[in-house]
């Protein structure tokens, strides 16, 4: 014989949990609860839900008794942390007053704009220094001009290798990312070593490090 | 005006310009429950012991954090709550070794009736472990409002307040955990040896 549910059920999911739940535990009882408690005698759906959750109330309120009701509370050790007095207190006292207010909104506002802020005048000082770098290569570039490296060359070889984003910045530190520049720095120190090079002999050679190896193999003979 | 009167906001607002006995007094309103969380939380005595003390001193600790406005029960709730996750997560504990039956306490838990038969008592004791094993084994937002309801003996307005959630939330809550459970228990059939 199939057993069936007697059930005419009209209450909401969320209903039957709130009225299950005020009628086992007998809080906040009303009308409401007093209905639902004779809903309870023809409706089954509801009926084996709640008998469902009275009985896991009865075993979890059995260990609670078995277990838990016996033991002793704990005493609570606090370490003996020293409230700080003085101007220290005063200060703690004032960062604790804080804890109430909305400052922490305004302090997210106020890091905000002082990034903003410092980001402003970092860039417009970065944007003056490139300035006086760009103004501030010539001199170097001239002593390399006046030792026989064209001013001008030198320029259109970095211009081909580093983007123009890159040689806005600094001469010294754009001079050593390009090859061009590694060349003509070397040149320079070579010339410093043997000023008595012919140096316009060496510039007939494109490449460098053919030139390179001449004047290494001048320097050896020497 | 004596601590005593004091509500538990009071307190803590005395606590936190440094007065000491306003928060022992916090303490002996709060330390009972707060164990009772741990206990059921955790199902073991020595554990539930360790995370009410752990508890009570990170508030100590953080007085300087309590926010004003926040109810200091939400507050101490929190804490212990995050003390009782973090020592589980240390230990790696298994929903079936949250209560280590040869604890003295779990034993003498069942010595009270003397007239009790052995049988009656082995039979108590699965039964018990059973059911520590199956709220072990709940969801820790559902477990949390059954032992608040169950251990705490708090009312729905109570939790509501403390746990900072509607009163539908609450009760749904309580239902669904009290489901879980008996399904649980249903599936896990008493053994007795
Ligand atoms: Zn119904």
């Amino acid at each position: 014989m199939m057993n069936t549910l007697r059930t005419n059920c009209e209450l909401s999911a969320a209903d039957r949990e709130a009225l299950a739940v005020e009628l086992l535990y007998a809080e906040s009882a009303n009308e409401r609860t007093v209905q639902f408690e004779d809903h309870l005698a023809e409706c089954d759906y509801c009926a084996f839900a709640f008998a469902s959750i009275a009985h896991a109330r009865l075993d979890v309120a059995e260990w609670q008794s078995v277990e838990f009701a016996p033991l002793s509370t704990p005493k609570i050790d606090l370490p003996l942390v020293a409230q700080p007095h003085g101007f220290a207190g005063v200060v703690q006292r004032f960062v604790n007053s804080l804890n109430g207010l909305a400052w922490r909104p305004i302090a997210a506002v106020s890091i905000m704009i002082a990034a903003i802020g410092a980001s402003a005048i970092f860039l417009a000082r970065a944007a003056s220094q490139n300035e006086l770098a760009l103004t501030a290569a010539k001199p170097a570039d001239a002593r390399l001009l006046s030792i026989g490296i064209p001013y001008g060359e030198t320029q259109d070889i970095e211009a081909d290798v580093i983007p123009p984003s890159v040689t806005a910045r600094p001469a010294a530190p754009a001079k050593r990312n390009t090859v061009a520049a590694v060349k003509a720095d070397s040149r320079v120190k070579r010339k410093e070593i043997r000023e008595p090079l012919d140096l316009d002999e060496r510039n007939d050679i494109a490449d460098g490090s053919l030139r390179l190896s001449v004047l290494f193999d001048e320097l050896d003979a020497s | 005006m004596m601590l005593s009167d004091l509500s538990d906001e009071k307190l803590a607002e005395l606590a936190v310009e440094g007065d000491a006995d306003a928060f022992a007094q916090i303490v002996r309103r709060w330390d009972r429950r707060i164990f009772a969380l741990c206990y059921g939380m955790l199902g073991r005595e020595e554990d539930a012991r360790d995370c009410t003390q752990e508890a009570f001193v990170a508030a100590y600790r953080n007085l300087s954090n309590f926010r004003g406005d926040a109810r200091v029960s939400s507050w101490l709730h929190r804490i212990a709550i995050n003390q009782c996750l973090s020592l589980k997560r240390r230990q790696r504990v298994r929903p079936e070794d949250l209560v280590d039956d040869s604890d003295p306490a779990f034993a003498n838990a069942f010595k009270a009736d003397g007239r009790t038969a052995p049988s009656i008592l082995t039979e108590r004791s699965e039964r018990i472990r059973v059911i520590r094993q199956a709220v072990g084994a709940l969801p820790v937002e559902l477990r949390q409002v059954v032992v608040m309801k169950e251990f705490e003996e708090m009312t729905f307005q109570e939790i509501s307040e403390t746990l900072d959630m509607p009163l539908s939330t609450v009760k749904s809550r309580l239902y669904n955990a009290l489901r879980q459970l008996k399904m649980r228990l249903e599936d896990t059939p008493v053994e007795v040896s």
